[in-house]
């Protein structure tokens, strides 16, 4: 793993246990409402990258995902409320799933698909785009969009500083 | 006099009360009793055991109910919906008529001892605020707006320019905006206690009989919730199953603009 130094941060990772070992390192460092917003083509490993961040929350059941049931709550010290928005049909479908009331109840949010509606996420989050490069290389920028998303991507690439 | 559950889950406040109604509007409701439990996210889990031991708290069971009143919100989306799911239910079961009050209703009855202008602001999430004003004289509150969703500095402002006497402040986004309506309102604020932000099941009771719920004709089908931002899946859900007579062309409570 290593950080690349041309974009504002990213980490490059060349297997699915090192993108999940980037999420663990975002998800320990999760504090109440964060919000991560996933994005990436199919098998990009979002999912993978969700496992990760649950287990930086000391999260130890499976995390599946969530494609079919919308949201999935796994509940910890910081519960984390991993939805996937694959199978919306529209913005508005997100008031249906009350994805707003449900990133403000104080765990940690994860949104896989967030692209799928960029004008309508939360104002507040940090979205975490995983590009394919390679077979198993992945390109995974994080761009905060908020306060608090800011002081969690600089602790972030604090931590992210001795994975290199 | 009637037994009457009430039940209201809009909020992080799990709000049951248990009441006595006249027959007619000759007499005055009774309060037997109420519990308030904070069940943030957790209404579920929390609405039916609650309402079981309030029963028998109060020397009832749930077959000597005549009336179930349910919380319709606006509030928070799941909340609203687990508070009418299990009032319907329970009304459906009992063979009882179902009516319905605004949470804000609720809110505002609190404060029902107080002259002069009272403002509910709900929590809408999304940085939005459910806010209803209401007018408190000799006892009783009096609703002057009805219930939408806006932003909260709009609000604020818009009530600054409108509102030329004290205003008491109450609800649960508060919690969020106190600062944006007192400085927007200066002198002119007051804010109730954190504790007088919620609804109680003494409050729900007593803002149902206020409203005239009972004098509806209880039919479960008509207690609809109130989301002021449309849900579309309930607006489909009605459509497709043909609304009962009198009922919103969405088949759900909201402002006129918002109505397809």
């Amino acid at each position: 793993m290593r950080r690349s130094h041309d974009a504002p941060i990213a980490v490059i990772t060349r297997s699915k246990a090192e993108t999940a070992e980037v999420g663990h390192l975002l998800g320990a460092l999760a504090e109440p409402n964060d919000i991560v917003a996933l994005s990436g083509d199919l098998g990009a490993g979002k999912t993978c990258f969700a496992q990760g961040i649950a287990r930086g929350l000391g999260i130890l059941e499976p995390v599946p995902s969530p494609t079919f049931n919308l949201l999935l709550v796994h509940p910890a010290e910081l519960t984390l409320y991993h939805f996937d928005l694959y199978r919306l049909q529209k913005a508005a479908d997100l008031e249906d799933i009350d994805l707003y009331g449900t990133v403000e109840s104080g765990g940690v949010s994860v949104i896989e698909w967030a692209d799928r509606f960029p004008g309508d996420m939360p104002e507040d989050r940090l979205d975490v785009i995983i590009d394919v490069t390679g077979p198993d290389e992945r390109r995974i920028t994080l761009v905060p969009r908020g306060a608090r998303a800011e002081q969690l991507a600089a602790a972030f690439a604090d931590g992210a500083g001795a994975l290199v | 006099m009637r037994l009457v559950l009430a039940l209201d889950t809009a909020t992080a406040e799990c709000a049951i009360g248990l009441g006595l109604w006249p027959w007619d509007d000759q007499g005055e409701p009774v309060v037997l009793g109420e519990t308030n439990v904070a069940t943030p996210r957790a209404a579920l889990t929390h609405a039916i055991p609650v309402i079981a031991r309030l029963l028998e708290d109060c020397g009832r069971r749930i077959g000597d109910v005549d009336a179930i009143v349910a919380g319709r919100g606006p509030g928070s989306f799941t909340g609203v919906r687990i508070g009418i799911a299990t009032a319907k239910g329970l009304a459906q079961g009992l063979g009882v008529p179902l009516y319905g009050v605004s949470t804000l209703d609720a809110v505002a009855e609190r404060l029902a001892g107080r002259e002069g202008l009272i403002a509910v602001i709900g929590d809408a999430m999304r940085k939005e605020v459910y806010p209803a004003l209401f007018r408190g004289c000799g006892g009783t509150v009096e609703r002057l707006t009805p219930d939408r969703v806006a932003k909260p500095a709009e609000t604020a402002a818009e009530w600054a320019a409108s509102l030329d006497a004290h205003v008491l402040l109450a609800g649960d986004g508060l919690a969020k905006y106190e600062a944006v309506f007192t400085e927007a309102l200066g002198d002119r604020a007051e804010v109730a206690r954190p504790a007088m932000w919620s609804p109680t099941g003494a409050s729900l009771l007593q803002a149902a009989w206020r409203t005239g719920a009972a004098a509806g004709g209880g039919n479960a089908a008509g207690v609809l919730p109130i989301y002021t931002r449309l849900s579309d899946a309930e607006e489909a859900e009605a459509l497709h199953a043909g609304r009962p007579p009198g009922l919103p062309h969405s088949g759900v409570a909201g402002p006129e603009g918002e109505r397809p």
